[in-house]
């Protein structure tokens, strides 16, 4: 098994019951499917169960998926969309306790300049909970589309709706984040982190 | 915030969404665990399938499929309302009151069942809206052997088997199984019913002095 292999390849392998084609594309997808699950959800716990179902689907389901249809990152996307739903469905009733921003996990470029870490660190903080406000329907499109980054005709594979709707949802859910992060723009945090740069100019 | 700026934050906050090594490779192990068993009981049961496999009817897997559940449901459910208002708008009377008896003999039969009766009254006439029109004169039967097809018979299925029941009727109620009464209207009279393998009846006649008397 090589890391070359396609992932149409790996799905087929993993049909045939192939263990390392299983963990190879475990290894390449898992960060897709734990990114749509973990900002859709909006805890990590959920997300990793979520990551979890989604792989054990697929070494079941591997052989249904048919090639040329769609890609497997947007089939996977699919899967990953629909278990989130389901476990947000499934825990509606339970009161989320949000995770705590990671500070560890920024970009070398940002760390080069303390105060523009800051800055970019509040700003991802906030995008990512505007984000979880949104509704669902306008989350899971920006998910896949502007974070995920899949084309309009991946998006609406893993949707199952066309690419129209596809656009206006993203549409309509764009303006609801520029909405909710100018309402998010005057907490006391970033209003902080403005003092500060103002006093260090 | 700029467009621009949305586009850069968005794809840090995306760099910056991952899981942890130590889920990473807990998860995996897990994987390759159940992968090594067979065991797929922690599959979810939450299943994708491309577009074109859903319009083969597999969408409803999906926990959003479950509208299309609900859809196919209410579909099943007119379509069964449908055929039951149908089956029941077919039927074209309950059971007939009719009491199965001995023959006396002094009884005098008021009309024979010679004729066709060009009005015929229904019983219940309150419970008319669940039962098919008046069939048309045209299409009464008198068998050879005397049956004269009751009135809402049509709409039943045809007939296979059954058995001549004996009963004893009011006159007065006659004329809502086909027959002219022009007189006795206070007495009983005989009749044969021809009841059909479902149980419902499809025709009469009535029993004249000397049939009686033969059997």
């Amino acid at each position: 098994m090589t890391d070359r292999a396609t992932d149409e390849q790996l799905l087929a392998r993993i049909g045939a019951r192939d263990a390392d084609a299983l963990s190879l594309l475990f290894r390449r997808r898992q960060p897709d499917v734990y990114r749509i699950a973990m900002l859709m959800t909006g805890s990590s716990a959920a997300a990793e169960d979520v990551t979890q179902d989604v792989f054990l689907a697929v070494m079941n389901d591997a052989s249904h998926f048919e090639p040329g249809r769609a890609s497997v990152t947007a089939w996977l996307c699919g899967i990953a969309r629909n278990h989130a739903r389901r476990k947000l469905e499934r825990d509606r009733r339970l009161l989320p306790l949000p995770d705590e921003p990671e500070p560890g996990r920024l970009d070398a470029a940002d760390q080069a300049d303390p105060l523009h870490e800051m800055s970019s660190a509040e700003q991802i903080e906030m995008l990512r909970r505007a984000i979880l406000t949104l509704p669902v329907r306008y989350r899971e499109v920006v998910v896949l589309c502007d974070l995920q980054e899949l084309s309009y005709a991946d998006a609406a594979v893993a949707l199952e709706c066309s690419i129209g709707t596809v656009r206006s949802r993203l549409h309509r859910g764009r303006a609801l984040l520029t909405a909710k992060m100018h309402a998010q723009a005057e907490t006391p945090a970033v209003a902080a982190a403005k003092k500060i740069s103002r006093c260090l100019a | 915030m700029r467009d621009d700026e949305y586009q850069r934050t968005a794809r840090a906050l995306a760099r910056n969404t991952r899981m942890s090594d130590a889920s990473t490779a807990r998860i995996e192990q897990k994987l390759l665990s159940a992968h090594r068993e067979g065991d797929f009981r922690l599959k979810s049961e939450v299943h994708f399938r491309l577009p074109a496999e859903a319009t083969r009817g597999t969408a409803w897997l999906s926990p959003l499929g479950g509208r299309s559940l609900a859809t196919a449901a209410a579909i099943v459910l007119i379509a069964g309302c449908i055929a039951l208002w149908m089956s029941r708008t077919a039927r074209p009377v309950d059971h007939i009151p009719l009491q199965a008896t001995s023959a006396p003999n002094d009884i005098v039969l008021p009309v024979a069942p010679k004729a066709i009766v060009p009005t015929i009254a229904r019983p219940s006439p309150g419970r008319r809206g669940n039962r098919p029109a008046p069939i048309a004169e045209s299409a009464r039967v008198v068998t050879p052997n005397g049956f004269v097809e009751l009135p809402w018979s049509a709409g039943l299925p045809a007939f296979e088997s059954g058995e001549i029941v004996r009963v004893e009727v009011p006159v007065a109620s006659l004329p809502a199984y086909g027959f002219d009464v022009s007189r006795g209207t206070g007495r009983n009279v005989e009749a044969d019913v021809l009841v059909g393998q479902d149980g419902l009846a499809r025709a009469m006649r009535l029993v004249s002095n000397s049939a009686r008397s033969t059997q």
